[in-house]
């Protein structure tokens, strides 16, 4: 699913973010990627976003090389990633059922096709009610949902979270991976989560990735099991 | 992707209304601009044909220094024919005698009513001297057989139209030069306020833009909601000028038909030209100015998940 071989990342001003790193992640693996800040946690994710392309080393995800990615094929392949943000990313002056839309909008989806799509998905997180609320009417981890709506309703084959449960309350955060677990589980959705909270880590009890001054310090091992 | 089309125009239309005083500050400036160079266009486009006009015509007033007609005559009429006659390029074909009060007939019919208190001058306003019209058989010899008339000792003086055209040519390409400049300058300014304005608008959607590049937008998803902005822009201003040029230009055509025997152009005649122009440049700026603000933008693959 993931490959990183022999990745090497500095940036303009210097800053060597990735050194020499070699990961793999098998598909249907939830992977906890964990490090302090400045490890090379987000460049890692924009590599995978194909935001940031590395200096040297190669990055295969899903079977596309992103090296070789042309610009204009770039959107096609974001479309097959999900992607959930520390801070949300929901457009304040949409509503719950709009704000997942859109994401099915930019696709060329059918208006048809979204109405019969989006309130599954919302229902699918818990937020069948909330359909018509707008992002500031719900609470951190209600909008965090929206955002997971979000990601899931174009069916992603890798979900990528970022700090997913950075602002949100503990109670929440608990309920938010567990989401993820949930899908990673029924879907077999790849599922990789940035994330500082031990807690969560130990309480799931999944593949630990961690990072550390752009080098891949420990790893706990695939989750080959899951899936063959 | 209809349905993604009708979305697209109507995101257009709200950034457009949402930044409403940006929209309407730039649509001002395009529609000055517009205006300008409209204008710019019309006085050349008719001083052009006012010129063919007088080249066309290869003919001059020849303007007698002694009465022909009346009481007080020191020639006659056939006399003078006969000495303009010798002159080997005139046209006997084209020769005719315009007395002093036709001249000063025809003078006063290209005035306005209201304008002729001339009228209760009677007679002794009539300052013109008796005239003939004359015609050239060779347009090549036109030069010489000027001189060759205001040689003969019967002519006061020859109106020379070349001297017209030659005077026209002059405004014409000052009106050109100038107009140019003018147009250059306000289209860079007009397009860099429109390019300010879309950034606007970008900067209030930047968070919808990352959102659209992290979801896998195209760069043409993301581009249409600020190109139909732009084109909003344009069209209003074009239109707006369109109608501002024409109200202008009837307005002085009027005018000017009642002094200048070669009239203006007609309006109705390039009336879809014009509007085609005016909507056309409108347009155009509106969508260049809106691609050159979002074109850098979209060429960064990053700012999908914030900075």
């Amino acid at each position: 699913m993931i490959e990183f071989r022999n990745v090497y990342k500095t940036y303009d001003n210097g800053t060597k973010a990735l050194r020499d790193l070699n990961l793999r992640v098998n598909e249907g693996e939830f992977v906890f990627i964990v490090g302090s800040s400045g490890a090379g946690k987000s460049t890692l994710l924009k590599i995978l976003m194909r935001e940031e392309t590395p200096n040297s080393g190669e990055v295969i995800v899903n079977n596309t090389r992103l090296s070789t990615l042309k610009h204009r094929d770039i959107p096609y392949y974001r479309r097959t990633l999900g992607m959930v943000f520390q801070d949300f990313r929901l457009i304040p002056n949409m509503t719950v059922f709009d704000n997942v839309a859109f994401a099915m909008r930019v696709t060329g989806a059918s208006t048809k096709a979204i109405r019969k799509k989006v309130p599954y998905v919302l229902a699918h997180v818990g937020l069948a009610e909330k359909s018509k609320c707008f992002p500031n009417e719900l609470s951190g981890g209600e909008q965090q949902r929206v955002g997971l709506a979000r990601a899931l309703i174009n069916n992603p084959a890798l979900i990528i979270a970022d700090e997913p449960t950075g602002n949100v309350d503990p109670r929440m955060s608990f309920e938010i991976v567990d989401m993820l677990n949930q899908i990673n589980r029924n879907n077999g959705t790849t599922i990789l989560m940035v994330t500082h909270e031990h807690a969560l880590v130990r309480k799931f009890r999944r593949r630990i990735i961690e990072i550390q001054n752009g080098e891949l310090v420990a790893d706990s091992g695939p989750e080959v099991d899951y899936y063959v | 992707m209809f349905n993604n089309f009708k979305y697209l125009v109507r995101e257009g239309l709200r950034n457009a209304w949402a930044n409403r005083l940006m929209t309407l500050a730039s649509v001002g400036v395009l529609v000055c601009c517009l205006v300008l160079m409209g204008s710019a266009v019309l006085v050349s486009v008719n001083i052009s044909h006012a010129m063919k006009w007088l080249q066309d015509q290869n003919v001059v007033m020849v303007f007698l220094n002694s009465t022909v007609s009346g009481s007080d005559a020191s020639y006659t009429v056939s006399d003078v024919r006969n000495q303009i006659l010798s002159v080997d390029n005139v046209d006997e074909n084209n020769i005719e005698f315009i007395s002093k009060e036709e001249g000063f007939q025809s003078l006063l019919d290209r005035f306005d009513e209201k304008l002729r208190i001339i009228d209760s001058l009677g007679d002794t306003a009539n300052i013109l001297p008796d005239a003939f019209r004359v015609g050239f058989k060779d347009p090549t010899r036109y030069e010489t057989t000027v001189q060759q008339l205001k040689n003969l000792d019967v002519v006061y003086t020859v109106r020379d139209n070349r001297k017209y055209a030659e005077k026209l040519m002059g405004i014409n390409k000052t009106v050109t030069v100038v107009g140019v400049w003018i147009v250059g300058l306000l289209l860079v300014v007009s397009l860099f306020i429109i390019t300010n304005t879309i950034k606007l608008t970008m900067m209030v959607r930047k968070l919808e833009i990352s959102i659209m590049k992290s979801v896998g937008a195209t760069d043409w998803f993301i581009r249409m909601p600020f190109l139909v902005e732009g084109i909003v822009i344009g069209l209003t201003a074009g239109i707006l000028s369109f109608a501002l040029v024409s109200y202008i230009y009837s307005a002085a055509t009027s005018a000017i038909s009642s002094i200048m025997s070669a009239g203006a152009l007609p309006y109705m005649s390039m009336i879809w030209w014009l509007l085609l122009a005016f909507v056309g440049s409108g347009v155009l700026s509106g969508a260049l100015g809106s691609l050159f603000s979002i074109g850098k933008y979209l060429k960064d693959d990053g700012g999908v998940s914030g900075d």
